[in-house]
């Protein structure tokens, strides 16, 4: 059903370049973003992501606070 | 192959036109961390997520086609659950939720009050879409799939849609995803961007996706 090739490349980011990006959500763009949302930013970081204009879709914003608190606290 | 774009990309404007006023258009932020991104910002989405684009175009498509579902079921772990709670309450009809036992509490109280009812007990990654069958047939319900249906597709790249009209400029279009229960990355489903790059003549841009690397199947499904 589905066309396959649309997407031009995956790329993968750790853990940690997940946490480094919602710190970043939070404290530098005031964006209250759960982690998986995060994850365009992750990449940015990361230095993976093609360099030029990019957009980023960043969703969602329905984080778990325990994780975020420590996330942020860490 | 065009022509397969051409068609998708007209469902995408027609899904956009559909599911205005019941959703919002969210901004696309300029930033200071570099000045080349654009930031979609989806968390201030209704229900904090992209998801009520898909679920909205997927329930108006059906009732203006006379298809009115007696109610509407889905199986998430939060977003989606949001997204088809809301669209149901706004379309009339009862939705019933799926939600697994260890999924996040904020999320699951949102659904609720969104007056979706909620099944979680017994409720876990592994049995989930058995569970789903198993109600669904039991009640006549009707499936809202969060990712393998078109009319979801459409509605979700919507967003792209916005984005590229704010900025038709973009070389790259960044979007989050998890990875099937099969293993097998789903970047292309709810993303169909590629397919709007090559409508609005911008054959330089990419689509790119970005997962954890630790991701597992249960993050996927229904978390971005």
């Amino acid at each position: 059903m589905f066309g396959e090739g649309l997407v031009d490349e995956v790329v993968t980011v750790t853990e940690d370049e997940i946490a480094a990006a919602v710190r970043l959500a939070w404290t530098r763009l005031r964006l209250a973003l759960e982690p998986t949302g995060a994850l365009p930013l992750a990449a940015h970081i990361a230095g993976r992501v093609p360099k030029g204009p990019a957009g980023f879709i960043l969703s969602g914003g329905n984080s778990n606070f325990e994780t975020v608190a420590k996330l942020l606290t860490s | 192959m065009s022509g397969y774009i051409e068609e998708h990309a007209a469902q995408v404007r027609r899904a956009a036109e559909r599911i205005r006023g019941h959703v919002r258009r969210t901004p696309s932020l300029g930033t200071d961390l570099d000045p080349h991104l654009r930031l979609k910002a989806e968390c201030f989405q209704v229900t904090g997520s992209f998801k009520p684009r898909g679920a909205f175009n997927a329930l108006l498509a059906l009732v203006e086609s006379g298809r009115r579902p007696k109610g509407v079921i889905a199986v998430s772990f939060g977003n989606h659950a949001q997204a088809v709670a809301l669209a149901a309450r706004t379309v009339g009809v009862p939705a019933l939720i799926l939600i697994p036992e260890d999924a996040n509490p904020t999320k699951v109280a949102a659904t609720r009050a969104l007056g979706a009812e909620v099944i979680q007990e017994g409720i876990n990654f592994a049995n989930r879409e058995r569970r789903l069958r198993e109600v669904m047939a039991e009640r006549e319900l009707t499936l809202v799939h969060p990712f393998d249906d078109w009319d979801v597709i459409h509605g979700q790249g919507t967003a792209a849609l916005e984005l590229l009209s704010d900025d038709p400029e973009l070389r790259t279009v960044v979007a989050p995803l998890g990875v099937t229960a099969a293993g097998k990355p789903a970047a292309s489903r709810p993303w169909p961007a590629r397919r709007l790059r090559l409508r609005t003549g911008c054959v330089r841009q990419r689509l790119g996706s970005v997962r954890s690397r630790s991701c597992s199947a249960r993050d996927w499904w229904t978390r971005s």
